[in-house]
């Protein structure tokens, strides 16, 4: 949670200080946040590929854990492709803010640097809302709807942010499933967004 | 487009080939920083423009329906694949015994 309120300052911070004409004109005009996006790419994939966890989680996986991740994956989709005909966004940029599943930071910056900055604040705010529904309604899912509930609705995050919550209200038990859920979905979310942006 | 994508896939193979260096956690630490500069640059980019700016509350009520609509989705299809987890015990020794979703009552151990 405090990841989340962080992040949303320093968007705040950007947002502020760019009204009040504070930031430098060379800031303005020249992109940098395309070779920052890039460094970034390279870190993620750093420390996925250094992980000790991700060899150990591959190699004791059923098929069934897939599932959890799948339906996570098409339930979204079809969720906002339905919301797509209330929008005046397209399909294709619905879906994209939809494959951020919840981890805000790397879809809101592609969606930025393919769609633009409307509807990457858009995917920003919708993603962030996403990690807060699951951070405040864990408990009311699993009284529910059963442990999937939340874990399912906290897309990419349940490996860390939301985490400790699902742990909590779920159960220790499901600490497992969470974290293969988050890693695969994690793993998807580059390729989901650069698809739906470049249809 | 793509060459965000193959340079996460260029650093998955570092990090396998480099896993037990001594300061193979320092680019991880990188990440968060990274993010925030990012996320500054995204408020910039969008305290500077006015047509968004006066959209904002607009933007966000958008924002809410595409989670919720994101979020019903994910819950109507674990609603269907629930059945295959009732006897599903996810890791290996930790679960004392199998629980199933019905089951299922929140919180384990009190406080």
């Amino acid at each position: 949670m405090s990841g989340s309120l962080l992040i949303l300052a320093f968007f705040g911070a950007g947002v502020g200080l760019a009204r009040l004409g504070l930031i430098p004109r060379y800031f303005m005009e020249h992109d940098v946040t395309l070779y920052v996006l890039w460094l970034l790419m390279l870190l993620v994939g750093l420390s996925i590929g250094a992980d000790r966890r991700l060899g150990e989680i591959l190699r004791t996986l059923r098929p069934r854990v897939l599932l959890l991740p799948l339906a996570t994956t098409v339930g979204t989709f079809a969720g906002v492709a339905a919301a797509s005909f209330f929008l005046a966004y397209s399909l294709a940029d619905c879906l994209a803010v939809g494959a951020g599943f919840a981890y805000y930071s790397l879809s809101s910056i592609f969606i930025t640097q393919y769609k633009g900055a409307e509807l990457g604040t858009v995917a920003l705010l919708s993603n962030i809302l996403r990690e807060i529904l699951t951070l405040v309604g864990t408990p009311l899912l699993v009284r529910l709807l059963g442990p999937l509930a939340p874990i399912s609705c906290g897309g990419a995050s349940t490996m860390d942010t939301t985490l400790p919550v699902i742990a909590r209200y779920a159960g220790r038990e499901w600490i497992f499933i969470s974290i293969v859920h988050a890693m695969i979905l994690d793993f998807s979310v580059p390729f989901w967004v650069i698809l739906f942006c470049s249809l | 487009m793509f060459i965000a994508m193959s340079l996460m896939l260029l650093g998955v193979m570092l990090g396998r080939l480099l896993r037990g260096q001594r300061w193979i956690g320092a680019p991880s630490r990188c990440i968060a920083p990274a993010i925030m500069l990012l996320l500054f640059s995204l408020g910039v980019a969008v305290g500077g423009n006015e047509h968004l700016m006066r959209n904002l509350p607009l933007l966000g009520g958008k924002a809410l329906l595409l989670s919720l609509a994101g979020v019903a989705g994910s819950l109507l299809c674990v609603a269907v694949i629930r059945r295959w987890f009732r006897d599903f015990p996810p890791a290996p020794g930790a679960g004392k015994r199998p629980q199933t979703p019905v089951e299922a009552q929140p919180p384990h151990g009190g406080q």
